[in-house]
């Protein structure tokens, strides 16, 4: 027995301790051909001569990166071979401290490096990362864009002057604009026609309809008396929409108040920050809203509902919703063709407004490059071909030969392929489409590639019923960097900013919106948590990145 | 003799008085609700597993399944990495379990022995492993020296010997086994070896079915050494395979997803949640009842009196 436990013992221990990893040495860059200026031959001579390990997370219905077509394809062009090393999503999110802390398995690159600017000032002034800017002459691709776009540059460029992280630009023009509000008209026409409604007729019911916020509570309050889908049980949920939800949320109900409102309570008005939940509008228009809430004209659900639930909401038996926010109504309800867009509620003031948004379309650290990786430029090189505009277009959406025709069509744009049977768009997209290091701007969207239908379709309406309406001088704040100093500040001052701001406000919502005593309170302890302070930081940062 | 069973019954009902009549209805009435309690989630998960998601969703499921649709079964059983994982999955648990027991039972034994030197200090070494940790990052760099990472052997040598369980094992020997029976068997010539094979193990068998049934139940649910240990999903358990696909959401913003493909790997999931939990849950729910009878017994024995 106890031989046989020492043998097996031995064994598992040589099993384990039988993989040694090998420490790679840096190469003679002129010995293997390595060549940057012409875009269309491959970085070196050999094909495989040189490669790398880079560490990526996939999605979980992602093809792994050695099997992708699309990246075969690249090395195919190139010749610089990646060893991929795939892990979920979810694991990355847990393993990434870990892997930084593990010197001896740190990998030369990681793509989708998920990166927080904290992590690049960390890991860079450690050495552990290190500055891509000195070889971004032999990057002629992403050297193209920078040059275009300065911004871009000043959006990854970290407060030492240096760039540690590649950019992904997806730049639809769509972030800034989360919602849109739809109406049921089957069920408007109904109260027209039932006389219960006299202020609009039938043939007012098309896209781009204005009402006032007590014409349109009106309908409301009427959608939620009567049995409109007339299954006999009050079901009907007059208003809907996902609560802080990064689209379809309740900041253009605010904006019809003045407000230049998003999820995050602040934006950019001709360059300066502004916070909107201290204004005295907000607290109106808090005030008025939960007047809809305790009425039941929203849907009490919004506060805890999930984006899923609020999507299958759209799709029961009998349709319940009766105006809802959202991108598009596709997504959300089964009969996309009784709903009609509005154009903003006129508010109080009678102005019709909305706010932006502040989600960016220009990220910075998606890849990152480690200290130990020999011959960096010979990697970069590599993957600066993926900020080509052909390369891009299939990073984003999926390889010729699967996703597109082989053939450009006259104008020189990749044509979509039939969709397999059994799949939708999206599936076959995540499954053969790494996404991530890609530069699809206007200038690609008119010559490379053409957007999906339903980005076509959401510009179109937005470019109709809010782009117009946008508060004048509002805009997005981008992408700025912090230094150290204002993320360690922002880390404290923001988080409790946010839960306070949200805590309160629910609970208004709920049960009656605030006093002016109560709104007092609320100011002042917004104050004495560093309100103020985190206004500074992000108005001193814009400044900085706009200098 | 049907008859007289009968009137038996008939009878000894009629002697019930009121107040013992209430007593049975209510009683009966109370025992139907908590089984009720306890069976509907079960049974919900069941016909949710066969009923569209959006009608889960809207509440519309109640008491059969709606809209009846195998597609949630058919999306899983064409996902190659769920077979996979399964296979994996059982080689942990089987060879995992295996493991555990290799240590756990004889490292009871020794511990049980009052003959066994430094028996305090070998205790208390161990309890401090109870109740301190070296946190996780340590832990990670540890088994990255022991090139256990990415390597479908740390499933199974991770966590080899569960302090608690042989804790357990420990009182269940000095309960059960006199010290007599052994000094009989080492009159009759037996070595140590030999009594522990030939005599404990024989009369140990309920606690190593419970300590079967613990240690495999840890290894088929376990996921988080496979998280943070393995890449490749070709070793990849099955709970986590079904944990990439169930969570995903909330990280795909994080590497480059898009509203649509959120929305369409939120629908994924939600097809084949509750299919995914009955797949899970199976093997399992077959395990159990073999092991069982030992489970109460040994159950009883471990308890610490």
């Amino acid at each position: 027995m106890k031989n046989k436990l020492l043998v097996g013992l031995t064994a598992l221990l040589c099993l384990t301790g039988c993989q040694t990893t090998t420490s790679k040495i840096s190469i003679d860059i002129d010995e293997v051909g390595y060549q940057w200026e012409d875009t269309d031959a491959p970085v070196i001579r050999e094909k495989g001569a040189v490669s790398f390990d880079v560490i990526a997370p996939k999605n979980a219905l992602a093809d792994n990166y050695a099997d992708m077509k699309v990246l075969n394809d690249i090395y195919d062009e190139t010749y610089v071979k990646i060893n991929w090393r795939n892990m979920s999503e979810t694991s990355y999110a847990t393993r990434k401290n870990l892997i930084m802390a593990n010197k001896n398995e740190h990998p030369d690159a990681i793509y989708h490096a998920g990166f927080t600017d904290k992590d690049i000032i960390q890991y860079s002034s450690r050495k552990v990362i290190i500055p891509l800017d000195p070889y971004f002459d032999k990057m002629p691709n992403l050297t193209r864009i920078l040059d275009k776009r300065p911004d871009v540059r000043k959006v990854l460029t970290a407060p030492d002057g240096h760039i540690y992280s590649l950019p992904k630009v997806e730049e639809m023009n769509l972030l800034p604009y989360p919602n849109l509000l739809f109406l049921n008209k089957v069920w408007v026409t109904d109260l027209i026609n039932s006389g219960k409604i006299d202020f609009l007729t039938v043939a007012d019911l098309k896209d781009g309809l204005n009402l006032t916020l007590e014409q349109y509570r009106t309908i409301l309050t009427h959608f939620k008396a009567n049995d409109m889908n007339g299954n006999g049980r009050d079901d009907e949920l007059p208003l809907s929409f996902v609560y802080q939800n990064w689209q379809g949320n309740q900041s253009d109900l605010y904006a019809a108040f003045g407000i230049p409102e998003n999820v995050d309570h602040m934006t950019l008005i001709n360059g300066q920050v502004t916070f909107t939940a201290t204004s005295d509008a907000w607290k109106d228009a808090t005030n008025y809203l939960s007047g809809w809430v305790y009425e039941g004209l929203i849907d009490k659900e919004v506060f805890s509902h999930t984006q899923d639930a609020f999507l299958a909401k759209g799709k029961a038996s009998n349709q319940r919703l009766g105006s809802f926010y959202w991108w598009e109504s596709e997504t959300v309800v089964t009969n996309p063709q009784d709903y009609i867009v509005l154009n903003p509620l006129i508010g109080p003031n009678g102005k019709q407004q909305i706010g932006v948004a502040n989600n960016h379309e220009i990220t910075r650290g998606e890849f990152v490059v480690f200290a130990k990786a020999p011959n960096p430029e010979i990697m970069l090189t590599h993957f600066d071909r993926f900020y080509d505009p052909m390369w891009s277009a299939q990073i984003n959406y999926g390889p010729i030969g699967i996703v597109y025709e082989e053939e450009l069509d006259a104008n020189g744009k990749l044509v979509q392929k039939e969709i397999p049977a059994g799949l939708t768009a999206d599936e076959l997209r995540l499954k053969n489409a790494p996404l991530g290091l890609l530069y699809l701007s206007e200038e690609e969207w008119e010559n490379t590639v053409n957007m999906e239908p339903r980005a076509v379709l959401r510009l179109a309406r937005l470019a109709k019923h809010a782009v117009p309406y946008v508060i004048e001088g509002a805009t997005p704040i981008p992408n700025i960097t912090f230094t150290m100093t204002e993320i360690n500040a922002l880390a404290t001052i923001q988080s409790d900013v946010i839960d306070y701001i949200y805590e309160q406000q629910t609970l208004w919502l709920l049960n009656g919106g605030p006093t002016d005593a109560q709104f007092n309170t609320f100011k002042t302890t917004l104050e004495n948590i560093g309100l103020s302070q985190m206004i500074n930081i992000y108005q001193t940062a814009y400044e900085r990145f706009t200098a | 003799m049907v008859e007289a069973v009968k009137m038996r019954k008939r009878r000894h009902w009629r002697k019930d008085t009121i107040g013992d009549r209430i007593y049975y209805i209510f009683t009966w009435f109370i025992l139907i609700l908590l089984a009720a309690i306890v069976i509907y989630p079960l049974y919900f998960i069941v016909i949710a597993s066969i009923s569209n998601p959006d009608a889960i969703f809207n509440g519309e499921v109640y008491f059969y399944p709606l809209k009846i649709t195998f597609d949630g079964y058919k999306r899983l059983f064409d996902e190659p990495l769920i077979w996979s994982g399964y296979l994996n999955t059982i080689i942990y648990t089987v060879f995992g379990t295996a493991f555990n027991l290799l240590l756990t039972i004889p490292a009871g034994w020794a511990l049980s022995r009052k003959n066994l030197p430094f028996r305090r200090v070998i205790t208390w070494f161990m309890v401090i492993t109870m109740f301190f940790g070296g946190g996780l990052i340590p832990y990670y760099l540890l088994v990255a020296k022991l090139n256990l990472v990415d390597n479908p052997l740390s499933m199974i040598i991770l966590g080899g010997v569960s302090v608690w369980n042989v804790f357990v094992v420990k009182s269940y020997f000095t309960e059960n086994i006199p010290s007599e029976l052994l000094e009989a068997a080492q009159i009759d010539g037996c070595g140590e070896f030999r009594s522990f094979w030939h005599v404990v193990l024989p009369l140990a068998k309920p606690i190593i079915a419970v300590m079967v049934l613990f240690y495999a139940v840890g290894h088929w649910n376990s996921y988080f050494d496979a998280l943070i240990f393995l890449s490749d999903e070709k070793y990849f358990p099955l709970q986590l395979v079904l944990r990439d696909i169930l969570i995903t959401a909330e990280v795909t913003s994080q590497s480059g997803g898009s509203a649509e493909t959120i929305i369409e790997q939120a629908k994924i999931a939600n097809q084949i949640k509750y299919s995914s939990i009955i797949v899970s849950s199976i093997p399992i729910l077959v395990f159990y009842p073999l092991v069982q009878k030992f489970f109460k017994a040994g159950f009883l024995v471990g308890s610490f009196k």
